[in-house]
């Protein structure tokens, strides 16, 4: 372990590195190894896409505790640029995920620079409404979107809709890494400080503006390349789908399930969720979407730390601290201290998070 | 901590255990194979409806037609496959009215579920994203609930379609009108106030309006082409665009709940014009309960059957008896179309005499079925992408709560009112 420890960087934990590098060989090699069929294949390729676009709402969500209920803005945006892209140019499929990415990005710091401005509930009421803009302009710009009908993408084959689980663990990973890097970095740590008290990390140098716009437009690249992966797996994508509030309010539900703040609790938040539908969505069409919002409900009242919150408890009933980077977030910071019975080492601070 | 341990496991177990009761099959599972060439013991067919959401009510007709069918056919002892009757099986899905949830269930059903074969989902939209999940999978969907020809003119091989354009619905209508202009009934030239959903559905009414309109050589003129967002709410800016037009005629095109909603609204305004269409909405009888019959008369509509055609015998009256006798009431065309999808099914597996996907899509491909639908006869022709082509029968709601066919002449069964005699008064 400590030959592994000198090969990374100081701030990287190696146990951390040789758990994530276990875990990305073995879902690489599962479709190898064990004959998945085509739905089992589907689904994890969803997950794993699902699990980077959580991460990246995390940043803003947790790792600024700036919830925006309008991602979906920037999952649409990189879906239909990726769609149009794909339809009326030679680009390579990834080449179009990039640039539909990166024009989602752009798109998110058009309306996040003077929304992020805003604190707490007003900035979560505005993301809403951008949300709700981005669809209808969408839905009526029908010579981009193909309006209410959305559009069709070119029928892949099998073999590329195999490949595509393969992209989709290479992008989750990604995400990862850089999920792992934004919260151990000199940036993490402004973002924790603007979580924390804005004005006092503005004395302190951290500028709210840049570190945010930083972040959103981070954020909004990755869901917007998650949008244009969606876009090539489905074939198919219109516009209440792609920008509706309930794809927004989806990325909310990941990290709350999961645990806001954290990389574990987004992740697993993204593969509770898929898995959930999945199956709630064919048993109980009416109620799944119901049944959500009463563990949200559950999640926020009892274990505001989500299941990263409730791994925590158990790894420490059997002797294990976790350090402070593992458990950062929560919904809030006072209900997160009071859910975990006040103890302050769940909380990470400044120090304990400096590397 | 323990204890605050223990409170939220409990949490966490109460929500897996949601989770297992959740993946618990609660609806009928199948275990016919797929995509073989030898007679299976059963074949399994699968398919969603918008049983809830905003096409619930149309959702739950198409519902009936496919229960129908299913159950006239194992009566009979089940479809014939290779010299042996085997039972055939529905495997049923609510998809919300929701075009993602419409796709991934299709896609359980054809690789979790392993169905034979799938039936479409009802309206364009739905149908267009779902259509997706059988030709990736190369499997035969046959659907009587996608009219627009965006859906098949994508060089889709294993889509199929049984009802005719809507791009033809519009002009149908048209013809009739036009009809009314010779008689003197209607003024020439006459003004149009169009309206279209933005799908490609709305799309093709107002191409095929506009079409005829230009090479009316002046009789029909469009003074006002507007869309509107499918499932709106509030079309009060919409009808003031149509106030101030000042048309003779109002024709838009709109899905059943769109439909009572912006008529509602219309009635509201005061408005009339000369002829009120819908497109293919108007005669439903949930309709004139959500409006009031003297709201709806009138109204008059181009559609893919109509139940007046059983009076030709044949399978439209074996149809109609057999539903009235399970339902208790009279179909309407969702319910029609909905058989006749499932029947075409039936018919292209038993001509196949397998259910090897292949053949049965050629089957398909080769269909010429004795039909409900106006001309007697349902093919997909490819040159039309699979899409069954057929004049359509224009209806109209007249004030005794009837709505007889008015056009083509050769099946009508009474004479239409135009001018609206509401606008007299």
């Amino acid at each position: 372990m400590r030959r592994l420890a000198s090969w990374l960087p100081e701030w990287a934990s190696p146990w951390a590195a040789a758990g994530f590098v276990v875990v990305l060989v073995a879902l690489y090699a599962l479709p190898l190894v064990v004959v998945l069929d085509p739905y089992t294949h589907g689904i994890l390729t969803q997950t794993f896409m699902f699990v980077a676009a959580a991460l990246a709402w995390n940043w803003l969500g947790g790792y600024v505790g700036q919830i925006s209920f309008g991602h979906a803005a920037m999952f649409g945006v990189g879906g239909f640029v990726t769609a149009r892209l794909l339809l009326s140019t030679d680009l390579p499929f990834f080449a179009a995920w990039v640039v539909g990415g990166l024009v989602a990005g752009v798109y998110g710091l058009l309306w996040g620079h003077p929304t992020l401005r805003l604190r707490g509930p007003y900035f979560a009421i505005a993301t809403i409404g951008v949300g709700e803009a981005t669809r209808l302009v969408a839905t009526f710009w029908s010579s981009f979107t193909g309006g209410s009908s959305g559009i069709s993408l070119p029928i892949p084959s099998g073999d590329f809709k195999q490949a595509l689980y393969w992209y989709a663990l290479y992008f989750m990973a990604a995400v990862v890494l850089l999920s792992y890097y934004l919260r151990k970095s000199r940036i993490g740590l402004g973002l924790l400080a603007i979580k924390g008290d804005v004005d006092a990390a503005g004395d302190v140098g951290v500028s709210a503006t840049f570190y945010q716009d930083v972040v959103l437009v981070l954020s909004g690249i990755v869901v917007g390349i998650s949008g244009g992966f969606y876009a090539s797996f489905f074939s198919f994508i219109e516009p209440s789908d792609m920008f509706g509030f309930e794809r927004s309010i989806s990325l909310v539900l990941m990290g709350v399930i999961g645990g806001i703040g954290t990389i574990l609790g987004a992740a697993l938040g993204a593969v509770v969720y898929v898995i959930l539908q999945e199956n709630l969505i064919a048993s109980y069409p009416d109620l799944y979407l119901g049944l959500y919002g009463l563990l949200l409900v559950a999640v926020i009242l009892f274990e505001p730390l989500g299941l990263s919150g409730l791994l925590m408890r158990g790894a420490r009933l059997v002797g294990y601290r976790p350090g402070a980077g593992v458990a950062a977030g929560g919904i809030g910071g006072a209900a997160a201290t009071e859910a975990t019975g006040g103890a302050p080492e769940e909380e990470p601070t400044l120090e304990e998070a400096r590397p | 901590m323990v204890k605050s341990f223990l409170r939220s496991l409990s949490l966490w177990v109460f929500a897996v255990a949601l989770a297992l009761a959740a993946c618990a099959p609660t609806q009928e599972e199948g275990d016919a194979e797929g995509g073989g060439g030898e007679v299976p013991d059963e074949v399994l067919i699968g398919a969603t409806l918008p049983l809830t959401g905003e096409e619930a009510d149309p959702g739950n007709f198409y519902k009936e037609g496919y229960e129908l069918a299913f159950e006239l056919e194992n009566e009979d002892g089940g479809l014939e496959i290779g010299g042996e009757t085997v039972p055939v099986e529905l495997k049923l899905l609510d998809d919300t009215s929701d075009q993602a949830t419409a796709v991934n269930l299709a896609e359980r059903l054809v690789n979790r579920d392993q169905v034979d074969f799938l039936l479409g989902t009802y309206s364009t939209t739905l149908v267009e994203a779902q259509s997706t999940v059988g030709e990736q999978n190369q499997i035969p969907y046959v659907n009587g609930g996608g009219a627009a020809t965006a859906i098949y003119q994508r060089g889709y091989k294993w889509i199929f379609g049984s009802l005719a354009p809507i791009e033809l619905l519009a002009r149908t209508q048209m013809e009739w009108i036009s009809d009314q202009q010779e008689a003197g009934k209607i003024q020439d030239p006459v003004t149009i106030a169009l309206l279209w959903e933005n799908t490609s559905h709305g799309e093709d009414y107002r191409k095929g309006v506009q079409d005829f309109a230009d090479e009316s050589g002046g009789s029909f003129e469009v003074v006002l082409d507007e869309s509107f967002e499918l499932a709106g709410k509030d079309y009060s800016a919409l009808l003031s665009k149509v106030r101030s037009a000042d048309a003779d005629l109002f024709l838009a095109d709109a899905h059943l709940p769109d439909f009572i909603t912006m008529h509602r609204q219309y009635v509201t305004a005061g408005l009339c014009h000369d002829v009120i269409t819908y497109g293919a909405r108007g005669v439903e009888k949930d309709a004139a309960k959500a409006l009031g019959q003297e709201n709806v008369n009138a109204i008059a509509s181009a559609v893919w059957w109509n139940g007046q055609l059983g009076e030709q015998g044949g399978p439209n009256e074996e149809f109609i008896n057999a539903f009235k006798e399970k339902y208790g009431s009279d179909p309407e065309w969702y319910q029609a179309m909905g058989y006749e999808a499932a029947r075409a099914l039936f018919h292209a597996i038993e001509s196949a005499g397998s259910v090897d996907r292949e053949e049965v899509r050629q089957a398909l491909v080769d269909l010429q079925m004795e039909s409900i639908v106006p001309e007697g006869e349902l093919t997909f022709p490819e040159e039309t992408g699979y899409q069954a082509q057929y004049p359509f029968v224009v209806q109209q709601n007249l004030p005794d709560g009837s709505s007889p066919i008015i056009f083509p002449e050769e099946l009508a069964t009474a004479e239409g009112l135009a001018p609206n005699p509401n606008c007299k008064s």
